[in-house]
């Protein structure tokens, strides 16, 4: 494992309201390179909005996020540039409704990385066999299950190459036996070695895949550590009431 | 001589004698009048094929632009904001903010003032003094006029299509631009199209209007005629069974074209 | 029983001797042809208005103006029996197809309106020109006998023909003579020309249904008496002369 910065968060803070909600309290922290990060917390705590601000899709209110050297929350940097290298998986999925499977996968490809039609379908054809869904390609987001939507949701962002990828709460909307086949997917997608950001609420994914949990609460990283740590002996108080109310 | 002129010699021998018609006499004669004597039914086909081509145009003209206005009323438009130092850029968001303003003041504009007015003000004054073909105004007018109704029906449309497909366009490093071409349109597009069918139907009825600045469109041939036979209504009968064989054969189109969309998302 | 039916029956005729006697004709025109009929604060004016006053007072009835586009003019009257027509109508074969009209009462013949330096001083010259008219009128039927169906711009009113052919949208405006003097003296628009092209013109009649030929007797009568008294001159000095001033 190499150990070299990929982000830097350096004092962000978001606040939401003219100020009245912060969001965010001012978050220090590295994410390297081929490390599988799990971020957790209560609701409200703002780890989703901590991780949405990694691509800035909520634009931070101060405070930098240096992408692979970069400084994005520069207005003057072309952002889409960097987002194409920062997969995200969302909660609700969001796939396209109105184009099939292999569609959804291949618009940016062509669009933003100059492929052809075949490069990008050959592509988007290995990542669904990845993840056993190749005979669904011709098929609409509507006609599939919550599970296999957001397992072609996880290839669509593979689809594009990033550096790494972003998971906002993967499983929260999926029903219980759906919840398994997802998780298998980033398992296998940690293994291979993609550097990962992942909020989530189930912990044995935490204990078993990640490489350092962060826990966040009203706004800041309350503690950080290996899982074990975390999860075995936390060190603050409001990490150890947590956990008891979840595990 | 054709049949129809061999039925119509007695009855114009009984108008001429002052002898009273019996009902179906009657009608031959309004039919005879209005539609076959002189070739007059070229005049409805005539009529008939200048209202739809401006209604195409017209249609095409508030589409498009209509969209446009649409996507300047976005929220991502009107709260747009830059905060960086970039002397360019501020002026590229001023005049955006600029063009979101007009857009709010042109669909006000429109849509608080009748057609018909807006058609002879663009008649008589803002083209007042130039030669230019009627077709033009009057596509130029119902266009203008319909596009700040599709601005709103599109708005709708736009708005009911969830975030998160915004989010995901641009997580994958689609431009807004793009985002809103390939993910947004295409889905409003569905949502409005009930909406925008009205609409269309309103602007094929509509264009109507333009017999005030003497463009000879279906309803202008129906006066037509009626200046020629005196016909209390027959000719506009005409003109409108035209009107709502056009109408009905667009709502097959759309509601096919609806089905359609339907099925490619289940 | 009898005596009562024979009371109700006079009584009934009685009250249709009433009604007939206070008879009320409703005037089908189009007040915005002046000087022969326009609008002024509330009231219509115009030669037209002053004759058909001048009538119903010499024939015994009540008058009702009902105002309207010219082209609906005549269907008015064929539609309703009570109904007169008195809106400068010419009268036509078509008109007389489906209304009867009285005797002629004013023949005022018809100019063309030019732009200045256009240069069309003959019927020839505008052939396949764009003519400007008001739907229905007689300069309606000679533009279109001049320039063909397809080149005439009929408008609902004249001055609407005469601003198109200001932004030169048309060609020419043919129009009655009264009518165009009136209008033009009113613009006061120095590039507006007007050409005599000893176009014919139509007498002007009044129109009636078919059907009440008692009416248009005693409109003939009414008009001849009129004739003999000179109000005619008398009209003609109220409207064409003098009217030339404001």
């Amino acid at each position: 494992m190499t150990t070299d910065t990929i982000i830097e968060v350096k004092r962000l803070q978001k606040h939401f309201k003219e100020g009245t909600v912060k969001a965010l309290n001012g978050i220090d922290v590295s994410i390297r390179r081929g490390e599988v990060t799990v971020v957790i917390g209560p609701s409200g705590s703002g780890k989703s909005t901590f991780l949405r601000c990694l691509n800035l899709l909520e634009v931070p209110t101060s405070g930098q996020v240096i992408f692979e050297g970069t400084d994005i929350t520069d207005p003057s940097v072309n952002l889409n540039l960097h987002r194409q290298r920062m997969g995200m998986v969302f909660q609700h999925f969001n796939l396209f409704p109105h184009m099939t499977v292999l569609r959804n996968m291949t618009l940016a490809p062509m669009k933003l990385l100059k492929k052809s039609k075949a490069e990008a379908e050959e592509k988007a054809m290995q990542l669904l066999k990845r993840v056993n869904l190749a005979d669904r390609a011709d098929a609409y987001p509507s006609q599939l299950s919550g599970g296999q939507k957001q397992r072609i949701a996880i290839v669509r962002a593979l689809c594009m190459e990033p550096e790494v990828m972003l998971f906002d709460e993967p499983t929260s909307a999926l029903d219980p036996e759906m919840v398994g086949e997802v998780l298998d997917v980033m398992k296998q997608l940690a293994q291979s070695g993609m550097t990962m950001v992942c909020v989530t609420h189930e912990m044995g994914f935490a204990r078993e895949v990640a490489d350092r949990v962060l826990f966040m609460d009203e706004g800041r990283i309350v503690e950080e550590g290996t899982p074990d740590q975390i999860f075995n002996s936390p060190q603050q108080q409001r990490t150890k009431d947590f956990l008891n109310k979840v595990l | 001589m054709s049949i129809f002129e061999e039925w119509w010699l007695p009855i114009e021998a009984a108008v001429n004698d002052k002898i009273p018609l019996s009902f179906g006499q009657n009608l031959y004669k309004e039919i005879y009048m209005n539609i076959i004597k002189d070739d007059r039914w070229a005049n409805y086909l005539n009529g008939l094929w200048v209202t739809l081509k401006v209604s195409f145009f017209a249609i095409l003209v508030g589409t498009l632009l209509g969209t446009l206005l649409a996507v300047l009323r976005l929220p991502e438009v009107t709260d747009l904001r830059y905060k960086g130092k970039n002397p360019l850029r501020k002026i590229g968001v001023a005049i955006v903010h600029f063009f979101s303003w007009f857009a709010k003041f042109y669909i006000d504009l429109i849509r608080g003032t009748p057609l018909l007015l807006q058609v002879l003000i663009i008649n008589f004054g803002i083209f007042g003094t130039v030669k230019i073909d009627k077709v033009i105004i009057g596509v130029i007018a119902c266009g203008l006029n319909s596009a700040a109704y599709v601005a709103e029906i599109v708005r709708g449309g736009l708005i009911s299509v969830d975030k998160g497909q915004t989010e995901a366009g641009r997580s994958l490093g689609l431009s807004g631009p793009s985002t809103m071409v390939n993910i947004i349109l295409p889905q409003a597009a569905k949502s409005a199209l009930p909406a925008l069918c009205n609409e269309f139907i309103a602007l094929i009825k509509e264009t109507s209007i333009l017999s005030y600045i003497a463009l000879t469109e279906l309803t202008k041939a129906g006066d037509y005629i009626r200046s020629r036979t005196y016909s209390a209504f027959t000719p506009y009968i005409v003109s409108g069974l035209l009107y709502l064989l056009v109408t009905i054969v667009l709502t097959k189109l759309i509601g096919r074209l609806e089905r359609r969309l339907a099925n490619s998302d289940h | 029983m009898k005596k009562l039916i024979a009371l109700l029956v006079s009584l009934m005729m009685i009250a249709c001797v009433a009604m007939a006697s206070a008879e009320t004709v409703t005037v089908a025109f189009n007040p915005e042809y002046p000087p022969f009929e326009f609008v002024e604060g509330d009231a219509y004016l115009g030669y037209d208005v002053d004759l058909i006053t001048a009538v119903a007072a010499k024939a015994g009835f009540d008058l009702e103006f009902e105002a309207m586009d010219f082209d609906a003019v005549t269907s008015a009257v064929m539609a309703n029996p009570s109904y007169i027509g008195v809106s400068g109508i010419s009268i036509t074969e078509e008109r007389l197809m489906n209304v009867d009209f009285s005797n002629g009462y004013i023949n005022a013949g018809l100019i063309v309106v030019i732009k200045d330096g256009s240069g069309y001083a003959t019927v020839e010259d505008l052939k396949g020109k764009t003519i400007g008219v008001q739907m229905g009128t007689t300069s309606d039927f000679a533009a279109e006998e001049i320039t063909g169906a397809g080149n005439v711009a009929q408008y609902k009113t004249f001055l609407n023909a005469i601003m198109d052919l200001q932004g030169d949208k048309v060609d020419a405006v043919i129009v009655d003579k009264p009518v165009g003097l009136d209008i033009l003296a009113s613009l006061d628009d120095a590039s507006l020309v007007i050409v005599d092209m000893g176009l014919q013109a139509d007498w002007y009649g009044i129109e009636v249904n078919k059907e009440n030929t008692e009416l248009l007797e005693k409109i003939n009568a009414a008009l001849t008496e009129l004739e003999a008294e000179g109000f005619f001159t008398e009209l003609e000095t109220k409207y064409f002369t003098g009217a030339d001033v404001e």
